[in-house]
């Protein structure tokens, strides 16, 4: 396990060096001068040349790239034009806002994305089964912002239950819509993979003798199935979050919500580039970071990945 | 038995909702008195009735007749962006498996970095770079960060058949990679590079409106759905209609590429059923 712990940590260096790059060059490509943009308008050509010098701009490209790459290794993304002040310090005021966001809709697609999938197996083939599919497929097919934008149509305008977005106090009231209505296409994808990782148990011999012995059918799946759903639903988990932190941008900007994503969307109309590309370069390393844990969790589950050279498990 | 019926129904499904969504689109004007930017002071934010099925929107605008163009906008990026994503995918591939190697190395690490990263937050990061983000540029980058799993599929399949007897044979007489290429690995993977393009245009439409909704797509007054959805979102507590129809319209969009992928992958490899 140590070693394939390693392995893994390795090859994330040179994903997170080019996602480091990309975004890099992204900045580099910007038309107009950084320092005119972040001295203001009115400011004369004096201090424009001073800002140039302290933000390193009047070097040559090689040291640049350099000092980013360092600077986002040691947490460094740079300054934000509007609000003068280090990026990463709006990243890290507005990341347990957007944590919060999201571990609430990974649970509630869980929660509900699993009990749907498995009530689809065991009574597959029935209404109840194709009910949960035609759902599922109408889960992934939406479009989260605007599932947000209807569900405070319905429970905060006419139903006058839940607050329309803020954060107000941090309490659960002001999370649940935010949560449920990002949760849409992750729920959709959970319940598919749990179906059909369930009916695929449900078809093997072990199973089928445990059957035939009088087990009871349905206990025998949730005891046996269990375990071998985790591993197909594990990868998805770890897809889903990619899909999960992009939709919360959108989500976010439509709740009013304090998280990362809010503050993209802000920087966006500002064009305050600083924030959006350290933002993204965040969020892209919190997913790369997940997808580590997850790796992790795989192996554990699963041990036959920890062998070098293993490929063969991929779910998708 | 169950299994044939819903897999069928699927595709059927999936099929008929993508036809009719073209139809509409393509023959809105059609059927329609209305133009689909001319302002009406006098009907503005009209509900839904008989003179305006949808609506209209803050400007007097015929809300159904423009769901429909923004139809268009949808299809045209979903369809060229997957193009793009299938030509670069399969050249990338192609050239990884045929060379094999460090280069096959190279562009393999390349692509690992590429599914490594968040694709809408990528397409987010470039188009946020521009200052002025149009429709053009919107399909270009979505194409270019949808390349990668399409990259992993073709260089499989070069892999595997690089060394059969047929294609030593084909090489042996002449016929270079490319020819290779067009003749023995696209026919072989065309299902599944099918399903996997079908199912890219139902994202690509998602992630289009997305970054619309953000304001990095197609600009007003374009008909672009997710602009709609920025723009109905100022009434949304009294006029909610102006936000509800461009939304249902990207659902059943969605849908029905999601619909079609899933049963093409139904029919054409059942090695592939049941995934997520």
């Amino acid at each position: 396990m140590p070693s394939f712990i390693l392995r893994r940590l390795l090859a994330l260096v040179p994903v997170l060096w080019g996602i480091a790059t990309l975004v890099f060059a992204l900045m580099y490509l910007v038309p107009g001068d950084p320092a005119r943009l972040m001295a203001g308008q009115n400011a004369d050509e004096q201090t424009i040349e001073t800002i140039r010098v302290r933000m390193g701009l009047d070097r040559p490209l090689h040291v640049r790239y350099g000092k980013f790459l360092a600077g986002v290794a040691t947490g460094d993304f740079g300054y934000s034009y509007r609000q003068r002040r280090p990026v990463s310090e709006v990243i890290l005021e507005r990341f347990p806002a957007t944590l919060k966001l999201a571990l609430a809709t990974i649970l509630i697609a869980l929660l509900f994305g699993v009990s749907a999938g498995v009530l689809a197996a065991l009574w597959h083939g029935k209404a109840l089964d194709w009910g949960v599919m035609a759902l599922s497929l109408l889960g992934i097919s939406t479009p989260v912002f605007w599932l947000g934008l209807m569900l405070i149509v319905v429970f905060s305008v006419w139903l006058g239950w839940l607050p329309v977005g803020g954060y107000g106090d941090g309490s659960l009231r002001y999370l649940i819509l935010p949560a449920v209505s990002l949760s849409a296409i992750s729920t959709g994808y959970f319940a598919r993979i749990t179906r059909s990782s369930f009916l695929e148990v449900m078809r093997t011999d072990y199973i089928l003798a445990a059957r035939s012995r009088g087990i009871p059918g349905r206990r025998v799946v949730l005891l046996h199935a269990m375990r071998n759903a985790a591993i197909p639903l594990v990868t998805v988990v770890g897809t889903n979050l990619a899909g999960l932190l992009g939709g919360a941008v959108a989500t976010e900007t439509v709740f009013a919500w304090p998280g990362i994503g809010r503050a993209i969307y802000d920087a966006i109309l500002v064009r305050d580039l600083p924030v959006v590309e350290g933002g993204v370069i965040f969020l892209a390393f919190v997913f790369v970071a997940a997808n580590l844990v997850i790796d992790l969790l795989y192996a554990w589950i699963d041990p036959r990945i920890r062998l070098p050279g293993y490929s063969g498990a991929g779910g998708e | 038995m169950g299994r044939a019926r819903v897999r069928s129904w699927t595709f059927r499904i999936g099929l008929a909702l993508t036809i009719a969504l073209i139809i509409g689109a393509l023959c809105a004007d059609l059927f329609s008195p209305y133009d689909p930017y001319s302002v009406d002071m006098d009907a503005v934010m009209v509900p839904p009735s008989g003179v305006h099925l949808f609506g209209t929107d803050y400007l007097g605008r015929d809300l159904l007749l423009r769901v429909l163009h923004g139809g268009r906008i949808s299809l045209a990026i979903g369809v060229l962006a997957v193009l793009i994503s299938g030509l670069v995918g399969t050249t990338v591939g192609a050239i990884a498996g045929f060379a094999g190697g460090w280069l096959d190395e190279v562009l393999m690490r390349i692509t690992d970095i590429v599914l490594a990263f968040p694709t809408a937050l990528l397409a987010l990061a470039v188009m946020a770079v521009f200052e002025d983000p149009t429709v053009g540029k919107i399909f270009i980058v979505l194409g270019l960060v949808g390349w990668a799993n399409i990259a992993r599929l073709v260089r499989a399949e070069v892999m595997t058949i690089k060394e059969r007897d047929y294609v030593l044979a084909a090489r042996s007489v002449g016929v270079g990679p490319l020819g290779v290429v067009l003749r023995h690995v696209l026919p072989n993977t065309l299902g599944t590079l099918l399903v996997v393009l079908t199912l890219g245009v139902a994202s690509n439409i998602l992630t289009e409106a997305w970054l619309s909704f953000l304001g990095l797509g197609a600009q007003p007054p374009l008909p672009s759905w997710g602009a709609m959805i920025t723009e109905g979102q100022y009434f949304l507590t009294t006029r909610p209609w102006v936000c509800l129809f461009p939304g249902i319209a990207i659902l059943l969009t969605v849908l029905g590429f999601n619909m079609l992928g899933d049963g093409l992958r139904d029919v054409l490899d059942p090695r592939l059923r049941g995934g997520g």
